[in-house]
């Protein structure tokens, strides 16, 4: 059995608005009105999996993992975690899972981090040479080890997100939420926060679900993700397939030494220029890049060629206006 | 017991922490014991100047009443900015993902803040009392009874308090608009609880009332057994109440708490 | 001037935006004020006077202290909330644009919430006046207007000192409020029922007495000196004097600001 499973998963959320007309009667009046989040969502996820969850903003992302932690209730449909219902024995469940809300902490503001640790393991009622034993690991491989007596206010951004992790990877809990991890990091700390999240999940067997609009993370990260748009499970398959779906488009750069004949080329591809170089812009489903370069090569002396596929966060955005989102 | 241990484990250490974070907070500590010191001057005086010498010994009691006041004046109120920031910045989500009782575990971080707060704060205004010319100062207790009696009673007055701000916590998580609720609640509790105006001093016809509503379980009963020691069937009546309050006031958070942290969960905040 | 007037005419109109919200948090000073109103009552019920002050005279007292406290705080609030508003990074702006900074910074911001309080304090008067035989003229409704708008200048200069102390990373700065509020709570009783040292402090050193208390007496028929009338227009004034002062402390602070940025 697999250790997530989602059957026809759905939430409906009920809002009560103030009208905005109606006098003083807006003091008490108000409009009841349904907002779908998640509809019908089917999905299965495996022990030690790394997916990832992408969509645009307001797309189901959070209700998702909130239904997965428990702290929502679906309106329709269930889900497994293990076995287990989430929401319904919530503190069993809660105990085996962590969870970083990206931008929102858990540490206290005022107190040494290591205190705020300490407060864990008493929370997950952990043993004391267990939890030290994991504690310094953490520390190690998240590169801790000078800030352990800070309070968290003194930390940058990248040291919080990394003590954040910490906190919720102390009690080794088999299932990782992360919700957009490396938000306003810089590139170093993304990276080390990366290899860091791959080694646990590769190592430790922790199934981790992660949510981000970061593709560098997707790419790095997931081998697999879950696309999804107004509520609804649009993708779910490989983050390759997906790539090459909508990866159609490969620009080409070339500079020639002397002059040269492109005169095939114009008729295959589109031909653009800048300075010296020509710029060929085609689809390698129609013309393969194999059938492409012997007509480049035959042109003229190639001093300089680079192949570019397209930016992921441009093929993102492609996704998303495709299917419409 | 070795399960209840592990059963409070996570409250008692945050009890701890919570009461540790105190000690660092001395610039608070400071001006607080001089913003108490003056105020408790000020009510003195003015209350020197409405007795005007008709009956010394019910002015002493007030003095008392209103230094007692002034020194606990720290167990009234959260200085506790967490579970705002908390509720605020939406990081009600981790409280849900945490295998324990919120209520308990926020109720105890109250009591370990509120009585070390306290207890830096009293104190130096007790040593202060003694800078002061005697017809100003706190007057002795009862008897080393009555001492005991009223360091109990604290101890339950604070306890009192910390469910009473867990059910003001609960409004706030519903409206999230602080200000206007909490400023008429903590008006209410100062008002009710004898820090503005001593409850003895309440219209007479009043008392009954006034001895025995909520707020005045806080601080103004423990004062009554300072000044006065009490029976054994007065003061078990006393504290009975007392303990009954909190019962009260406990059920009423806890049912709060869990039908908000439930509508959170329902409708995802 | 101009200046002033669009600046409060926009933070109206951004108040009122939140009207519902800002309705309840009005009514809450009312209750708020109101308690105060009701704890003095409470007193004056048990004691009926305090020194030679009868009932309804401590309530005309108590009702132009909170009504001009109010006031201060409603359109004082930038200084008042000082503190937060150099926190926040938000007074190096200020320090960009070609305007007088202390405008700018009573400018920025109003708290419309007070109305509320001011309205009880109000009230107080109206209902004290009416029960005390006050044989009122032109020259003591105007006096009552300098009371009102000394005091204001008074607890704006006071609220300065606080606004000062933001430039010096002083901790405990809310033991200023012994003046502020403290001055408040405490001389919303006329000074001459505390002793010496405390009448002294309210009436040279934060000069509520000369603001407020002696013009007040005055006007209630009940003097507390034996000054001519004619001085009783003159004594306010110390507000104004308090206010200038506490002006140039600010200054003096912001310069320090500026050249150190702390």
């Amino acid at each position: 059995m697999a250790f997530i499973e989602a059957k026809g998963l759905s939430k409906v959320y009920v809002r009560y608005n103030a009208p905005r007309t109606g006098g003083i009667s807006r003091l008490w009046k108000r409009e009841r009105q349904e907002i779908p989040a998640l509809t019908d969502a089917n999905f299965t996820i495996d022990r030690g999996e790394l997916v990832g969850l992408i969509g645009p903003n307001g797309a189901g992302k959070s209700t998702t993992v909130k239904l997965l932690t428990g702290i929502l209730t679906p309106t329709g449909g269930t889900c497994t975690v293990d076995g287990r219902t989430p929401w319904e024995n919530r503190r069993e469940h809660v105990r085996r899972l962590g969870a970083v809300f990206g931008q929102r902490t858990q540490l206290w503001w005022d107190v040494p981090i290591r205190d705020s640790f300490l407060l864990l393991r008493d929370i997950y009622g952990l043993e004391e040479k267990r939890w030290q034993r994991r504690l310094d690991g953490l520390v190690d491989a998240l590169e801790l080890e000078g800030f352990l007596n800070a309070p968290l206010r003194q930390l940058s951004l990248g040291q919080r997100m990394r003590a954040e992790l910490c906190g919720s990877l102390l009690h080794e809990p088999q299932l990782l939420f992360l919700d957009e991890p490396t938000i306003g990091l810089d590139a170093v700390s993304k990276l080390k926060l990366r290899a860091f999240l791959r080694e646990e999940n590769e190592r430790g067997g922790t199934t981790i679900l992660l949510t981000t609009h970061d593709m560098e993370d997707m790419l790095a990260l997931c081998s697999r993700v879950m696309v999804l748009g107004h509520g609804r499970l649009l993708y779910d398959g490989a983050l390759d397939a997906l790539l090459q779906r909508y990866d159609t488009v490969h620009t080409l750069r070339v500079t020639y030494d002397g002059g040269a004949d492109v005169s095939a080329l114009t008729a295959a591809a589109q031909v653009t220029r800048d300075g010296d170089a020509f710029i060929l812009t085609y689809e390698p489903a129609t013309l393969p890049t194999s059938t492409l370069l012997p007509m480049v090569l035959y042109a003229g002396r190639v001093r300089e060629m680079t192949l570019k596929e397209q930016n992921v966060d441009e093929l993102i955005a492609r996704m998303y206006r495709e299917m419409k989102l | 017991m070795r399960q209840l241990m592990t059963k409070w484990r996570p409250y008692l250490t945050v009890f701890r922490l919570r009461a540790l974070q105190e000690t660092q907070y001395r610039a608070a500590a400071l001006g607080g014991l001089v913003t108490q010191v003056f105020f408790g001057l000020v009510y003195i005086f003015l209350y020197t100047a409405l007795y005007a010498g008709s009956d010394p010994q019910a002015l002493r009691d007030t003095i008392t009443y209103v230094w007692i006041q002034q020194m606990f004046f720290r167990m009234m109120f959260s200085n506790d900015g967490e579970l705002t920031n908390l509720i605020m910045s939406g990081g009600v989500a981790y409280m849900l993902v945490r295998p324990i009782d919120q209520h308990r575990f926020w109720v105890c971080r109250e009591v370990g803040g509120r009585l070390v707060g306290a207890g830096m704060r009293m104190l130096p205004m007790l040593l202060v009392q003694l800078l002061l010319p005697v017809e100003l100062r706190i007057s002795l207790p009862d008897s080393p009874v009555a001492l005991l009696q009223f360091v109990l009673s604290v101890g339950l007055g604070v306890l009192c308090l910390c469910e009473l701000t867990s059910i003001i916590d609960a409004i706030n998580m519903k409206t999230l608009d602080r200000r206007g609720i909490s400023a008429i609640l903590n008006l209410t509790m100062l008002t009710f609880s004898g820090n503005v105006i001593p409850l003895t001093l309440f219209p007479d016809g009043l008392q009954t009332l006034v001895r025995y509503q909520p707020f005045a379980q806080a601080l103004d009963a423990s004062i009554r057994m300072y000044q006065h020691a009490a029976a054994l069937p007065e003061w078990a009546l006393n504290v009975g109440v007392q303990i009954a309050w909190i019962l009260i006031l406990r059920a009423i958070g806890r049912a709060m708490w869990a039908r908000q942290l439930n509508n959170m969960i329902v409708q995802g905040g | 001037m101009r200046y002033m007037f669009h600046s409060f005419r926009m933070l109206m109109k951004s108040a009122m935006q939140y009207r519902s919200s800002l309705l309840m948090q009005v009514i809450a000073q009312v209750v708020l004020t109101g308690g105060e109103l009701l704890a003095v009552t409470v007193l004056l019920s048990r004691f009926h006077v305090v020194g030679h002050w009868q009932a309804m005279e401590i309530m005309f007292f108590f009702g132009v202290m909170q009504s001009s406290f109010a006031l201060t705080e409603l359109f004082g609030r930038g200084v008042a909330a000082f503190q937060g508003f150099v926190g926040r990074g938000e007074f190096d702006s200020l320090l960009l644009r070609p305007r007088p900074l202390l405008l700018q910074v009573v400018c920025s911001q109003l708290d419309p919430r007070r109305v509320g309080s001011c309205a009880v304090g109000v009230a107080a008067i109206v209902i004290a006046a009416s029960r005390l035989e006050i044989a009122w003229t032109v020259g003591k409704v105007l006096l009552l207007a300098e009371v009102v708008l000394c005091s204001m200048l008074l607890t704006l200069g006071l609220f300065m000192i606080e606004a000062t102390m933001c430039f010096f990373s002083v901790k405990s700065i809310e033991m200023v409020n012994v003046l502020t509020y403290g001055g408040r709570s405490t001389c919303q009783y006329p000074v001459d029922i505390f002793p010496k040292p405390l009448e002294l402090l309210f009436t040279y050193l934060a000069p509520f007495a000369l603001c407020m208390h002696w013009p007040v007496a005055w006007v209630l028929g009940q003097p507390m000196t034996a000054l001519s009338p004619g001085w009783y227009f003159v004594t306010p004034l110390a507000g104004l004097v308090f206010f200038l002062l506490m002006t140039r402390v600010w200054y003096w602070g912001v310069r320090r600001y500026r050249s150190t940025g702390t």
